[in-house]
């Protein structure tokens, strides 16, 4: 009756929507925080179709699983050092749009 | 391999759901909404890995990403306060091409197409793949990948790998707390005289452009 | 005699060209005069040694083969030098004269700046003539003919910093290229018909094969004729003569009036088996242009205020004299008339060069007057010099001969061509008017420079010392001090060719007048004078005619009686306002508006297109080049988040394409 909506091809779509949902995040929002979620949205279906990977097509090991973990750790890291320098952005600058942080590299005049 | 239907209707639910929470992390204004938004996406994502007999995981999702990570951006952002949509108008003297109205259609443009274009590839490619059961016993539960990450240290590379990880938090946690600490003033200044300057430096545009040596032969 | 020494004729004045170019900057004045005069001796000398080699007449010719030039397959042009009768004749000449007039120089150019190269061309013309002369095929005379080509340019423009000058000197060279242009036409139309270019086996084998080709023999005639033309400035190639008095007179006096310009004369004579036995229309050429020439000449010498002018367009007229002896199928003649005029010429000219200098390089005749009072020399010179070119009388002078000659010559030939026919006594009579008036021209001008500069009537026009009429002492026309015959290398020179000249006369005695017909048997390398050749009533008419003429000049310019208002009156007669006679006939504008005007339309067209199309061309490139980065540029916005958006874009499109594959 329903067809088969746990396929492959489906967790990779799925996947995929929220890698695009993610980038379209990163292009628009000025806020570097928001960008930074956005990332985390992008991680987020990355992170699943790992994981979906390993469970169509691969049954006799769950490495993908452990990569899974690294790929959270490694979020973790990133997130905390961006968010650092977000802070310290803030702190010299109030204003942290990716306006400001394009023009960190002109010189003062 | 046939699942039940109960399992197929929870996991199209919980995929409407990640999309709708992802979609919502992007597009709303209010960064501590977004962020509500972005754990509130990590539960369906959780309940799909459950669904996909990676339990260990789904229960990561919800332990460190939600927990953890997501408490991380809380707190900055609590700390920060941006007013909701603070940047996301465009600025005085902003002209990029892809901000306002335009940017957004383009982005969603662009977004779009890629999504029009790749997906079909996706199922064309991924429909054709032969589906492998599960055969490990104890699949994705705590024991089976435990006994994966650390049964023979000796010869077992993830083993090695694990423990990587915790150098790499750690080198974090130094770069973040060098980030975050206060310099002196001579300190600051110190550090922006002994930076290469690589900055190019700003020309300003002539006002009367000398016309070409070619275009001056009369 | 060792062939060897031919080969230093040409040589010797080479090198030292080749030196005083180099070190001629260096050395005091007399020691490059002495080093000039020096080589030109040295080839005096071994040319004269030859002559005692049983060459003349019918003799046997001494060749040199100086080795292989350009030698491919199918064309051979070796460094042939070859001496017969009339290369020897010629040889003797250019030496002669060379010598005398380098002798000249030395005190021509005392004063002058830039000896060294004066002397080093005047040096390198005699060893380019040499070498015209020696050669034994048409490519070396070709060289020949090019080295005097650029002499004769480097000379001309010798006081290049002069207005005017570097034209003159342009003029002659570019006329000169024109005629060079068809001379090398000629002589691959030569090689192509005979299959060799060395002019002993085309004396040999040319007249055969000639007879069955007179098209080709014809066409090729008339190239080598345009060479010829240009070089001996013949009409239409003529324009270039009048202006080459621009440079110094000995040059004037060795290359435009005996040697340089003598050469196509030489050329012709070398060929005329070519034009016995090309189409009659070749020579039907050759007698049309150089009847205009001699008229032109004629007319135009009447009218000249310029000593050298005079002298210049005397000399078109003569050497249109050569070519109708050419015309008329007697290269003799037409020969003899060269060696004779190169006589009288030179002599009028290095004259002419005496007076200048005197003057301090006034140059007008009617500001000269009573100059010759005061150089004796100069004035015998003169004298002998007018005698000769008048053909007055006959022992005197050497042209009268020769004139006669060359008169016979037309009268028993007739020419044909074009569907036309000349009989010989029309040209005759034509020439023997043009004589009259040579012979007016020429006492006229001696007229002005003979006459007595003292207070004469005050005239409206030409009548000397009319600006100086006070004291005697300024009779001379210029106010820069006394006039004197300056050097003894000016007199020397002119001393011995006032001997030399009436002895070559008596010596070209032809045997119509009891000559011996010595020199045209040398000449014509053993050929004796056509019979029929006497002298009757013509030539006493001309002759008396001469006469008249000659005595009326000096009636009007120099006599006690010429105050006399009448005779006053016709010094002042004067048709140099005549319209054709003071545009030259207008062939300046005929130049001007066929060559120059289509030459300068071309040039101004190729110079706008080619700026417009390559600032164009560039300017298109310049356009492209700031438009394609114009709008790169605009990708490089310095923002993170917009390359992160290409950085995506690329991703996606890579996974696009890595997929569909």
């Amino acid at each position: 009756m329903m067809p088969h909506l746990f396929t492959l091809p489906n967790c990779l779509a799925l996947s995929l929507l929220l890698v695009l949902i993610g980038a379209f995040g990163v292009f628009r929002r000025h806020s570097l925080i928001m960008v930074l979620l956005s990332i985390e949205v992008m991680l987020n279906g990355v992170n699943l179709s790992l994981v979906s990977f390993n469970y169509f097509r691969w049954g006799t090991s769950e490495t993908s699983h452990y990569l899974y973990m690294l790929s959270i750790g490694v979020a973790a890291v990133e997130a905390a050092v961006g968010l650092s320098m977000i802070i310290v952005l803030f702190r010299n600058y109030n204003d942290i749009t990716r306006d400001r942080v394009a023009r960190l590299g002109e010189r003062a005049t | 391999m046939p699942v039940s239907p109960l399992v197929e209707f929870i996991f199209a639910l919980s995929a409407v759901a990640i999309l709708i929470s992802s979609l919502a992390v992007v597009l709303i204004k209010n960064p501590v909404r977004a962020t509500l938004m972005l754990i509130v996406s990590f539960l369906p994502t959780s309940l799909v890995y459950i669904l996909l007999q990676a339990s260990f995981v789904g229960i990561l999702q919800i332990l460190v990403y939600a927990g953890a990570i997501m408490m991380l951006f809380t707190f900055v952002i609590m700390m920060i306060n941006p007013s909701p949509g603070e940047g996301d108008a465009p600025m005085a003297g902003n002209d990029s091409a892809f901000s306002g109205l335009r940017g957004a259609l383009f982005g969603l443009l662009v977004v779009g197409a890629a999504g029009a274009c790749i997906l079909p590839l996706v199922y064309h490619a991924a429909g054709e793949v032969a589906v492998q059961p599960i055969t490990k016993p104890g699949y994705g539960g705590l024991d089976s990948i435990a006994k994966l990450l650390f049964e023979d240290p000796a010869n077992n590379p993830l083993t090695v790998s694990f423990e990587l990880i915790s150098f790499l938090i750690l080198v974090g946690v130094i770069a973040a707390l060098n980030f975050s600490r206060r310099k002196s003033a001579q300190a600051i200044a110190e550090a922006i005289a002994s930076r290469p300057t690589e900055a190019l430096p700003v020309v300003p545009p002539r006002e009367t452009a000398a016309p070409s040596a070619l275009l001056d032969r009369k | 005699m060792n062939p060897v020494l031919l080969l230093l004729i040409p040589l010797l004045p080479g090198l030292m060209a080749a030196f005083l170019a180099v070190f001629g900057g260096r050395l005091p004045y007399n020691a490059i005069g002495a080093l000039a005069c020096l080589s030109v001796a040295g080839s005096l000398g071994l040319t004269l040694s030859f002559c005692g080699a049983g060459v003349f007449g019918a003799g046997q010719p001494v060749d040199f083969d100086a080795g292989p030039w350009i030698a491919t397959q199918a064309f051979q042009a070796g460094l042939h030098l070859r001496l017969d009768s009339l290369s020897l004749c010629m040889c003797l000449l250019v030496t002669f004269f060379g010598f005398l007039i380098t002798v000249y120089s030395v005190g021509y150019m005392r004063e002058d700046r830039e000896q060294g190269r004066f002397f080093a061309s005047l040096n390198l013309f005699v060893a380019s003539m040499l070498t015209l002369v020696l050669a034994d095929n048409l490519v070396l005379i070709f060289l020949g003919w090019e080295g005097v080509g650029l002499c004769s340019y480097l000379l001309i423009g010798h006081y290049w910093t002069d207005d005017g000058v570097p034209l003159a000197a342009f003029r002659a060279f570019f006329v000169n290229r024109i005629g060079d242009v068809l001379f090398l036409l000629g002589v691959f139309t030569v090689f192509s018909m005979f299959g060799t270019v060395s002019l002993s086996e085309l004396a040999q084998h040319g007249p055969g094969l000639a007879s069955i080709h007179p098209g080709t023999c014809t066409v090729a005639a008339l190239l080598l004729l345009g060479g010829a033309f240009a070089k001996s400035a013949q009409a239409p190639l003529h324009v270039w003569l009048a202006d080459a008095m621009a440079g110094p007179t000995p040059v004037s006096a060795l290359i435009h009036a005996a040697t340089m310009v003598t050469a196509g004369v030489y050329l012709l004579s070398r060929l005329d088996w070519l034009y016995a036995a090309a189409m009659p229309e070749a020579r039907f050429v050759i007698l049309v242009c150089a009847l205009v020439t001699l008229i032109l000449g004629a007319l135009l010498a009447l009218v000249q205020t310029d000593i050298k002018k005079i002298l210049a367009y005397s000399t078109l007229s003569n050497l249109a004299l050569m070519f109708l002896a050419l015309a008329a199928g007697s290269a003799g003649a037409g020969l003899l008339h060269l060696f004779g005029h190169a006589f009288f010429k030179a002599l009028l000219f290095l004259a002419a060069g005496s007076v200048i200098v005197a003057a301090h390089h006034e140059q007008d005749v009617r500001k000269l007057a009573g100059v010759l009072q005061k150089l004796p020399i100069t004035n015998i010179a003169f004298l002998v010099g007018c005698i000769g070119g008048a053909g007055l009388l006959p022992f005197l002078a050497a042209g009268f001969f020769s004139k006669e000659a060359v008169l016979d010559s037309i009268r028993e030939a007739t020419f044909s061509g074009f569907g036309m026919t000349i009989p010989g006594s029309v040209v005759y009579w034509i020439v023997t008017v043009v004589e009259w008036i040579s012979a007016l021209y020429l006492f006229r001008l001696y007229g002005y420079l003979r006459a007595d500069a003292g207070p004469a009537a005050p005239a409206k026009g030409h009548a000397a010392g009319a600006h100086h009429g006070d004291a005697e002492e300024h009779a001379h026309g210029h106010d820069h001090g006394p006039v004197k015959e300056k050097s003894p290398a000016i007199r020397v020179v002119l001393a011995l060719l006032i001997i030399a000249a009436p002895v070559f006369g008596w010596l070209s005695a032809t045997k119509a007048f009891g000559g011996s017909g010595l020199i045209w048997r040398i000449i014509t390398g053993g050929a004796e004078e056509p019979e029929g050749v006497r002298p009757d009533a013509h030539t006493f008419i001309m002759l008396a005619i001469s006469l008249v003429f000659a005595v009326a000049c000096y009636l009007v310019f120099v006599s006690a009686r010429r105050r006399e208002p009448l005779l006053a009156k016709l010094r002042t007669v004067s048709l140099g306002s005549f319209g054709p006679l003071a545009r030259k006939f207008y062939f300046d504008d005929l130049y001007a508006y066929a060559v120059l005007l289509p030459l300068k339309g071309f040039a101004y067209l190729s110079r706008l297109i080619l700026e417009n199309i390559f600032t164009g061309v560039l300017t298109l490139a310049g356009w492209l080049g700031q438009g394609f980065s114009l709008g790169l540029r605009r990708l490089q916005t310095g923002k993170a988040h917009q390359y992160a958006v290409a950085i995506l874009l690329v991703v996606f499109l890579i996974a696009f394409w890595l997929g569909g594959r």
